[in-house]
């Protein structure tokens, strides 16, 4: 046999297109370069030849056999590969079908929003302090100058309970006074406590235990501006950067001067609407600087230091940042309700 | 508060448009609630002229009235009045019209005869009105005029929400009037001048000063008036007050006007001298509404010689009250001392508009002008007001001073105002600055410090001319105390687990106790609670937690997982104490929607196996065991009690019964009850060990157990046997079959120095083997 050319391995081509099966395409292997096939017994005869002409012969035999072997190869790649996709397919699934997601819990959605406030306010270097539910009246009132018959105690119901002298905290401000004891004196106090708190009231938008964080700054210096600066960082970071601020006078009694926040309102985005009665805005805390007489209680002189306060609803910014317009509910612990906060918020962390 | 803007003139030179008005009080700390426009509705009420007056042809009661409209035709309207002659102008309200006590007119037919629209009488106008007559109306308006016009037009009224502190002073046209006028830089019109009493002997004595420091007694004789003024009427019923009596209506707008409550007594019905003094205990008075007021000591009253008149500052009494007769009255101007007052009104309930005023606290200066502008408007209104006797007694307070600083202003507020930016704003509020002190306006018993200086400084120039900044202290990283860290990882690891967290509120009652649960023997009652099922604080989380479960079940068949850390609540004597408890409880019943699910009976273990990994996690110093006494309501078979270190119960985990379950909508419920947790500092080091590079060698191995003996057990005298190189051991199959309990452990042993060879490991399992017959196991025959 002479020596293949192009023609002949246009031929195996051929013939191995042809070839349907695995099983054929081993026939067309044999026939090429199985070990009586044309290409092998060829290199066989080059034994015969001169060295010089044996070399010659045998390097482009060589280079046909590689080729060979290569277009018999790819071409029972090919066909295994369609031969899997029709075992495959018989194992077919309706990947329409939902997923099965793993059984997981969910943080209740009021601990998720006090961990996002908290972090906040860890980063800004706020401390966490903590007081009693169940608190004097002297803490929770006269410490923070509500004295007895004081029109403010009117403001808010109190629960009482049949210990002398106690009551359901109603706001976590008596940790303000806890706090400055705490800190014996020391500079700055700078904490925040957060808590359950109780009122004497049931609807929609007061519920008669809900969550607040207090905030409190005591240390020389500390001003009005300082605490417009806090405030402002503070909606920034919970709100975003589009929100707007405003601030108002207002009137706590363990703060002088009192100032109240409002925000854009959410529901309208400032121009005005039902939720925000027309006025584009929402409040959304009440603070001020610390009143020289809780200064003392805290035992610290107001001619030499000074502070700051604030006061923050953990369900009113739930109600916010998740637009719930009724807070029972979080109460009810109804668990499709409570898994439904599973959707992303646009908060990483929330 | 209510506040028409057109009342504002009275006191204002220039009233500004409604939107300026709104956003000074907002500057001010005044919340402007709502703005409402008043009078819309008498745009339809016209004047007309009556041309024939007939009487009705089937009524002896009715006549039939036509009536020339401007620009239209004749109307004949069917009416009861017993006046409207011809000739007489009359208000008319055509069909469609709105009236103020809500009804929509439309024809009616009385007796036969149509009758479209109505002819009004002044109350049907919603105004003061002695005979139920048609309103005759005598002034200059052309026919076909409307009511608005007489009444000035429409008047836009504010619902204002005023803070406590500005409540002291600023419940009256004139108090935001000085705000608009400080913050807007407005023009104030001057107040009357001071009523001049004549201190005739006799006539009062005031037994109490200092609950009443200044008293004003001034005697009137008033003759000539039916009505009130009716641009009077028309502010007081804008605000919607009801107007009532010339002189009730005059003290009434002095209220709202000046802030200042005043009082009118019959002469006729008082014996003199009037007296103030506090009440003696056990005395009894019939106040204006009726009811009877059993009076106590430290009431402060207003008393003739035969007993008390009126319950000072709050309200009048019976039997010296004005009355349609009254042609002589005595007028009470006074001050009171509002924390006296405000206690009365406390305890016997009584709210009225001047317990709210004086009890805030009034301004004593305008004790003799509010009694003169009382003087004032009868008389414009046209009646005789003849001066009577008259006496006040008291000195008028001295106006507070407190020092003017300045830079301590400028330093908390955190702006670099000048002195005179700030004197001038305090000015602006009739702060006056003298030197180095600054006196105090007669109404501002709010303001005690430079603090509350700083409020009206910021309020004046406005909180958004502060500079923004931040705190200069050092910044310090914040931290969560350990014990807090301690619990947010508990809450983690159960939402990692698959238990959702709720948040149940802590109020509870024997009551609705299904399981009794009290972990601590004496709980702690609230003396008012908002229902009865909510008296005390609960005692015990898991109770709170299974009415959750309750709660879902009864809404939907799923499976529910949950759990909560939170205080329970306890009485030690006179103290409360809030310990944390952590409470889980989850349904076991095998759900259709589970895709493959633990076998019902196998289901606690993932409950028991969750609590497993969260002591691994946290290092909780606690273990389950199974021979304590349970709670009742617990399962007996599939339970355990959780003990401490010190071998103390601190919970139990387990079944409930199947009947408790059944209670809760459930046939299985797990639980898990912690009711002392805390967070263990000591950390063990090294705990984590190295991996091997040699190959694990597995047996498994059959055991045949008598029935009583727990797979606890078994794995106690394996590891007792301290098999040198036993790394891991584990449960893989436990049945009862004829012969008895079998269980198969699996063995992994593995070296750390050298690849274990069989014999080694058949030497370690032959020991085992031997150690385990001694208890009665045998080796399962294949
Ligand atoms: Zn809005």
């Amino acid at each position: 046999m002479g020596l293949p050319d192009s023609n002949e391995l246009k031929d195996l081509s051929d013939q191995l297109a042809a070839a349907s099966t695995s099983l054929q395409v081993q026939e067309v292997r044999a026939e090429w370069i199985g070990r009586r096939g044309r290409i092998t017994l060829a290199l066989k005869g080059l034994s015969n030849l001169a060295p010089e002409e044996r070399r010659r012969q045998g390097q482009i035999l060589n280079a046909a056999r590689e080729q060979a072997t290569r277009l018999v190869d790819e071409r029972l790649e090919q066909l295994r590969q369609q031969e899997e996709d029709v075992q495959l397919l018989r194992e077919r699934l309706d990947m329409t079908i939902a997923g099965v997601e793993p059984k997981v819990g969910l943080l209740h959605p009021l601990t998720r929003v006090r961990r996002l406030l908290e972090d906040l306010f860890l980063r800004m270097g706020f401390s966490l302090a903590y007081g009693p539910e169940i608190e004097t009246t002297w803490y929770n009132f006269e410490a923070l100058n509500i004295p007895e018959n004081h029109p403010a105690r009117d403001m808010q119901d109190s629960f009482f309970v049949d210990l002398p002298g106690m009551v359901l905290r109603t706001h976590t401000s008596p940790v303000q006074i806890r706090g400055m004891e705490a800190a014996k004196g020391l500079l700055p106090v700078k904490i925040i406590a957060p808590g359950r708190v109780y009122r004497r009231d049931d609807d929609a938008t007061h519920a008669p235990m809900f969550h607040q964080i207090e905030a409190l700054v005591v240390d020389r210096g500390i001003t009005l501006g300082d605490l417009k600066g806090t405030l402002m960082a503070m909606a920034t970071e919970l709100l975003g950067k589009s929100i707007a601020t405003r601030f108002r006078p207002s009137y706590f009694p363990f703060t002088e001067p009192s100032v109240e926040m409002d925000v854009t309102c959410a529901a309208c985005g400032g121009t005005g609407c039902r939720t925000c009665k027309g006025t584009g805005w929402v409040e959304i805390l009440g603070s001020g600087l610390v009143h020289p007489v809780v200064l003392q209680n805290g035992g610290y002189d107001p001619q030499e230091v000074s502070g700051f306060a604030f006061g923050l609803g953990i369900e009113r910014l739930a109600m916010r940042i998740f637009g719930l317009d009724d807070l029972r509910p979080l109460y009810q612990n109804d668990l499709e309700y409570l898994m439904a906060f599973d959707r992303y918020t646009g908060r990483p962390m929330l | 508060m209510k506040l028409s803007h057109r009342w504002l003139a009275r006191h204002l030179k220039e009233v500004p448009e409604p939107a300026q008005v709104a956003s000074g009080l907002l500057q001010m700390g005044i919340e402007v609630g709502s703005v409402e426009t008043w009078g819309e509705i008498y745009r339809e009420i016209e004047l007309v002229e009556v041309v024939e007056r007939r009487p009705h042809p089937h009524a002896d009661l009715l006549s039939l009235v036509t009536v020339r409209r401007a620009l239209h035709e004749l109307v004949t309207v069917v009416t009861g009045a017993n006046n409207g002659f011809t000739g007489d102008r009359l208000w008319y309200a055509p069909p469609g019209t709105h009236l103020p006590d809500g009804r929509v007119l439309e024809t009616v037919t009385m007796r036969g005869i149509p009758s479209p629209g109505m002819l009004l009488s002044a109350a049907e106008l919603g105004f003061q009105d002695t005979t139920g007559d048609l309103w005759i109306y005598h002034g200059d308006l052309p026919l076909g005029s409307r009511f608005i016009d007489e009444v000035g037009g429409t008047d836009t009224i504010y619902e204002l929400e005023l803070t406590p502190n500005l409540a002291v002073f600023d419940q009256s046209v004139l108090g935001i009037a000085r705000e608009l006028a400080a913050v807007l830089e407005l023009e104030l019109t001057p107040l009357s001048a001071p009523l001049e009493y004549r201190q005739d002997p006799g006539v009062a004595e005031v037994k109490d000063p200092l609950a009443c420091p200044v008293y004003g007694l001034s005697g009137f004789e008033v003759a000539g008036i039916q009505n009130s003024p009716l641009w009077m009427q028309v502010l007081l019923v804008a605000i919607g007050l009801r107007v009532i009596h010339p002189v009730v209506d005059v003290t009434n707008f002095v209220l709202w006007d000046l802030g200042h409550p005043m009082h009118a007594f019959d002469q006729q019905r008082v014996v003199l001298p009037i007296e103030v003094r506090k009440a003696a205990e056990g005395e009894v008075m019939i106040l204006l509404d009726g009811s009877e007021c059993q009076l106590r000591a430290d009431d402060l009253v207003i008393a003739d010689q035969i007993g008390p008149i009126a319950l000072a500052g709050i309200m009048g009494g019976q039997r010296a009250a004005i009355s349609a007769e009254t042609r002589q009255v005595w007028l009470e101007s006074a001050y009171f001392n509002a924390s006296g007052i405000f206690l009365s009104m406390r305890t016997h309930r009584l709210s009225t508009d001047a317990a709210i005023h004086f009890g805030k606290g009034t301004d004593p200066e305008i004790v003799p002008v509010a009694a003169q502008a009382t003087v004032d408007i009868l008389s414009d209104c046209g009646a005789m007001v003849t001066k009577g006797s008259s006496t006040i007694i008291g000195q008028m307070p001295m106006r507070r001073r407190i020092r003017f600083q300045p830079d301590r202003i400028r330093s908390l507020l955190g702006v670099d105002w000048t002195n005179q930016d700030i004197s001038q704003a305090l000015d602006r509020l009739r702060f006056q600055v003298d030197g180095d002190w600054i006196s105090i306006p007669s109404n501002r018993h709010d303001v005690t410090a430079t603090e509350d200086l700083c409020e009206e400084v910021a309020r004046v120039i406005g909180l958004d001319m502060i500079p923004v900044t931040v705190p200069h202290s050092p910044n310090v990283p914040g931290a969560r105390n350990q014990e807090v860290e301690f619990q947010e990882r508990l809450r983690d690891l159960w939402v990692e687990s698959g238990y959702c967290e709720v948040v149940t509120r802590p109020f509870w009652s024997p009551s609705r106790d299904v399981v009794t649960m009290a972990d601590v023997p004496d709980p702690v009652r609230i003396s008012n609670p908002l229902r009865a099922e909510e008296e005390m604080l609960r005692t015990s989380l898991l109770p709170h937690l299974l009415e959750v479960v309750g709660y879902n079940r009864s809404r939907r068949d799923q499976p529910v997982a949950i759990f909560e850390l939170a205080p329970i609540y306890a009485r030690k004597q006179d103290r409360a104490e809030e310990p944390m408890q952590l409470a889980v409880a989850e349904i076991l019943d095998d759900y259709p929607q589970y895709p493959k699910g633990l076998p019902e009976n196998l289901a606690i273990y993932r409950l028991k196996g969750t609590l497993e990994w969260v002591i691994r996690r946290l290092n909780l110093e606690i273990s389950t065991v199974t021979d304590r006494d349970l709670p009742a309501f617990m399962h007996p078979g599939r339970s355990a009690t959780v003990l401490n270190t010190e071998k103390r119960t601190v919970g139990f985990l387990g079944e409930l019964r199947p009947r408790v379950a059944s209670r809760y909508h459930a046939k299985r419920i797990g639980v898990l009850s912690l009711f002392d947790i805390h967070h263990t500092k000591s950390a063990i080091s090294g705990v984590v060990p190295s991996p091997s590079r040699y190959p694990e060698v597995v047996r498994d191995l059959s055991l045949v157990v008598p029935e009583a003996s727990t797979v606890g057990t078994l794995n106690r005298i394996v590891l007792d046997a301290h098999l040198a190189d036993l790394k891991n051991l584990r449960l893989i199959d436990v049945f009862s079959g004829q012969w008895g309990r079998s269980v198969t452990l699996r063995m992994v042993f593995q070296s750390n120095t050298r690849t274990l060879t069989d014999s080694e490991v058949d030497i370690q399992m032959g020991h085992a083997i031997e150690i385990l017959r001694g208890q009665g196991m045998m080796m399962r025959e294949r």
